[in-house]
């Protein structure tokens, strides 16, 4: 939902792709693992798909809706706040 | 290198091969194995198109496409309900609220006659909205049959959910009908909660209607391509 934020509108490839650079190929996310996912925000009114015809096929770009948006930045501070509580254990400030 | 039109062909008809018989699964599916397969092709000029299709079906596991299929219909479904309730909130806000209003008060003047026209209106509704419920799925077969393509979300967004409305409500008169004495039909508290429930049966129709109708317009909106005017 990240990846949707900073680029606005992704097609499921394109996310497999990134997902690999972003993470110099050590996360993999799988086609069977991916549209489920996708199909499931979109059911949820998370996402919202446009579609567009390029190189002789149609393509369903995903675009992050106005519920989406709110709930990608509620998701990332949970994941923030989790990190920050892991390096309490990690790196614990000893008085 | 991009896949030409006949090879983008060939993956739409692998996908029927491989049991995905619905067009708005099959479109995705389509341009994700054409993206692959290019992207192999490219890795590796000396891979066959055929080769390089076979290796990108892998790559989705031993179900192959199976689990996309059955979790699409899930969410077929859920987005169909979503949809319907989003519409039948929208009934009881203001404006449109008016309508709920008009609606019971006239069901209630009409009643309030004689018991004849109880059951006179009674009949008419039911009968009233299995006509329009029944154009309105026939309208959305039409539109498939038009395409000559399945759709995912027309074959499962009524069947489970939608189905069930009218005859619920159907059975309901069915036994209040038959258990409750004449009295309680004459009664004016009676005569203003069989509107109130008529009512609301009315709007769920009418939404149901709706629902089924906006399905039509996103799958018209969204495959231009399959109902193209030479169609």
């Amino acid at each position: 939902m990240q990846l949707l934020k900073d680029n606005k509108r992704m097609y499921g490839f394109e996310i497999t792709q990134k997902v690999k650079a972003l993470t110099k190929g050590e996360l993999n996310i799988t086609e069977g693992a991916l549209y489920p996912l996708l199909h499931r925000l979109e059911a949820d009114g998370l996402l919202e798909a446009e579609f567009e015809i390029i190189d002789n096929r149609t393509r369903k770009y995903y675009l992050l809706t106005k519920a989406g948006k709110k709930e990608t930045r509620g998701s990332l501070k949970k994941v923030q706040e989790f990190v920050e509580t892991l390096q309490i254990f990690f790196k614990p400030n000893i008085a | 290198m991009k896949l030409t039109k006949e090879q983008i062909e060939y993956l739409f008809a692998f996908c029927i091969k491989h049991f995905v018989q619905y067009y708005d699964v099959q479109v995705e599916l389509v341009d994700h194995l054409a993206n692959a397969v290019e992207l192999k092709m490219k890795n590796d000029p000396k891979l066959t198109f055929e080769k390089a299709v076979e290796q990108v079906h892998t790559a989705f596991g031993v179900m192959g496409f199976a689990p996309l299929v059955a979790e699409k219909q899930r969410m077929a479904e859920k987005q169909s309900r979503r949809l319907f309730f989003q519409l039948f909130k929208e009934q009881f806000k203001w404006p449109k609220i008016l309508l709920f209003f008009i609606i019971t008060a006239a069901i209630y003047t009409i009643c309030s006659i004689t018991l004849i026209s109880t059951k006179s209106i009674l009949v008419a509704v039911l009968i009233s909205s299995f006509i329009i419920y029944s154009l309105a799925i026939s309208q959305l077969q039409l539109l498939a049959k038009k395409s000559g393509k399945k759709f995912l979300i027309i074959e499962f967004s009524w069947i489970s959910s939608f189905i069930m409305v009218p005859s619920y409500f159907l059975n309901s008169f069915r036994i209040l009908i038959e258990k409750i004495s004449l009295y309680f039909f004459t009664s004016g508290f009676t005569i203003f909660c069989i509107s109130v429930y008529l009512c609301i049966y009315i709007l769920l129709v009418l939404v149901t209607v709706q629902t089924l109708l906006s399905i039509g317009n996103k799958v018209r909106r969204q495959y231009p391509e399959v109902f193209s005017v030479s169609k």
